[in-house]
């Protein structure tokens, strides 16, 4: 077997993934030839050392990675961000939560006010709609405890003579 | 990366305990998208996912907002009129 044929089969050789004739002829023909027994030895060498090195995971940002040198030293245009709308995110949500804690706040602090009757009646209805039956919608849910404390508080305010009729609109359909 | 990913998976762990009307999902999805648009290297497909995600924080929130903008007030009016 000529020694171009035989270093290309090596490495299937060094596997152990040829066949049994084949093995032989090889392992005949490294007997023979110094220069293919040097190129194996060499090749073995490479596969111990590399069979040492511990395993490494790439991360998870690799192929992108990968791709933007790969594009890069082709001289393609490489993917841009939007640096100009990713600051807005942030100020937008902290406006909105300092929106929603502050009537959240001023409704809690003017029911704390009212006594401990009414405060204990509003704070069921709150476990009632929130947390006992949790609606998959949740503003839904808000919605929904708006108005029945919208309905109680009308019902309290006709019972202490402060409104002479109803103002929600729905104590009249009971 | 890796990294950033076990650090999300710690917030997202401890707002399991927090149940605010889902509004820590919307603020968590709002800091992570932002995060996402800030990498050094962002691909056309994660920037729209990113932008995707804080659009739909932000419409929670603002959705809660809402709400409460259009009845609160006239829940403290009520209760303030009570004895």
């Amino acid at each position: 077997m000529k020694c171009k044929r035989v270093r290309r089969k090596l490495s299937a050789y060094l596997d152990r993934e040829l066949n049994d004739k084949g093995k032989e002829i090889i392992t005949e023909h490294l007997k023979e030839c110094t220069n293919c027994r040097k190129e194996f030895s060499i090749l073995s060498g490479q596969d111990e050392l590399v069979t040492k090195l511990e395993a490494m995971e790439p991360s998870v940002d690799f192929r992108v990675r990968f791709w933007k040198k790969a594009r890069e030293s082709e001289g393609k245009e490489v993917v841009k961000k939007m640096p100009r709308l990713s600051w807005l995110p942030v100020p937008v949500m902290s406006l909105l939560i300092i929106i929603i804690i502050s009537y959240v706040s001023g409704f809690y602090f003017t029911l704390y006010a009212k006594g401990e009757n009414l405060r204990t009646q509003i704070e069921t209805q709150v476990l009632e709609n929130f947390i006992a039956s949790a609606h998959p919608l949740n503003p839904i849910s808000l919605l929904n405890f708006c108005n029945e404390c919208w309905e109680a508080l009308c019902r309290r305010a006709q019972s202490q003579k402060v409104s002479s009729k109803c103002i929600c609109g729905r104590c009249e359909n009971q | 990366m890796s990294s950033k990913l076990a650090l999300v998976s710690l917030f997202l762990g401890i707002f399991s305990f927090i149940h605010l009307l889902g509004i820590e999902k919307a603020i968590l999805a709002i800091i992570f998208g932002t995060w996402a648009l800030k990498e050094t290297i962002v691909t056309p497909k994660s920037n729209k996912v990113a932008w995707i995600g804080i659009s739909l924080g932000l419409l929670y929130l603002a959705a809660i907002a809402v709400v409460l903008v259009f009845y609160f007030p006239k829940l403290i009016l009520l209760l303030e009129k009570l004895k």
